[in-house]
């Protein structure tokens, strides 16, 4: 079996949001080059870094992790913020909730994440990380 | 991104260019927002057509521009639906607060139907 790995670290800022996603997919165009599947992949990395630069840095200065991980059936993608954490995971994961309202913000990332890749666990300490796995099968 | 606006009547349409992703929602966020104001809109029109890349940044935008349409007592329709758009309005439940038409035309029709001109 064949594996490959690759780990980013850069800055939270938004411009690099796009970076963040087309990096994935150019991980994963190898295995899987098909639109739909890397759609899927750039809409939930763009969810997961958005996330760090708007909750866990709240706008400010940080740095982001993502590690990539494929084998031969699946992508495998963490991303990592050391920013104010989440005290309630099972809240933030529910469907329409946000904790900034007034921002025009949907509520739906961490329910996009989910239903365009195969599994999402979130991890996370109050005040130290927060880091998110997630991974899709090539099928 | 960019956002390309023009209009009839009352009807503001917005056709953002490219990616509407947190970072051109933030960058570009406030234009169509004075240009409403400004002008006295009512109703907004969003085309997608051109719209290359969207998540719930995106999905976050169209829904405060709704606001702003309901607060001027209009309503806002959305043209040139994507798959990828589609998903995530179906997630966002925004098929149940805006109408999704086939084409301007077709929007602006059912705009003037309704009688918010
Ligand atoms: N990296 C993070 N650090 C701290 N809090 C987070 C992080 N990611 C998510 N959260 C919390 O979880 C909530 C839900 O996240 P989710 O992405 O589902 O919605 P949102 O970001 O608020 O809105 P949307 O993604 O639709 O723009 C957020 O409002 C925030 O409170
Ligand atoms: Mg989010």
């Amino acid at each position: 079996m064949m594996e490959n790995r690759a780990f980013l670290k850069f800055n939270a800022i938004s411009g690099n949001e796009s970076f963040a996603r087309l990096a994935a997919a150019a991980f994963a165009m190898e295995k899987n080059s098909d639109m739909g599947f890397l759609d899927d992949i750039k809409t939930a990395v763009s969810e997961a870094v958005t996330n760090c630069i708007v909750h866990g840095y709240e706008e400010g200065e940080g740095e982001i992790e993502m590690e990539l991980r494929t084998t031969d059936d699946t992508l495998y993608i963490a991303i990592t913020d050391y920013g104010v954490g989440i005290e309630d995971i099972t809240l933030a994961r529910t469907p329409l909730y946000t904790s900034k309202p007034s921002e025009n913000r949907a509520g739906i990332g961490f329910t996009v994440m989910e239903m365009f890749m195969d599994e999402l666990e979130i991890k996370s300490v109050k005040g130290e990380y927060t880091k998110v796995f997630m991974s899709k099968n090539y099928r | 991104m960019q956002l390309s606006m023009s209009f009839y009547k009352n009807i503001l349409i917005i056709s953002p260019i490219g990616e509407l992703d947190h970072h051109s929602v933030e960058r570009h966020a406030g234009e169509a927002d004075r240009c409403f104001k400004m002008r006295n809109f009512k109703n907004i029109i969003f085309d997608l057509k051109e719209v290359t890349f969207i998540d719930s940044s995106g999905i976050g935008y169209i829904l405060g521009r709704y606001k702003l349409a309901l607060l001027a007592g209009g309503t806002t329709a959305l043209v040139n639906v994507s798959d990828q758009v589609r998903k995530l309005a179906a997630i966002s439940g925004l098929f149940k607060i805006m109408e999704e038409y086939p084409s301007v035309e077709a929007a602006i029709d059912s705009t003037l139907r309704k009688g918010n001109i």
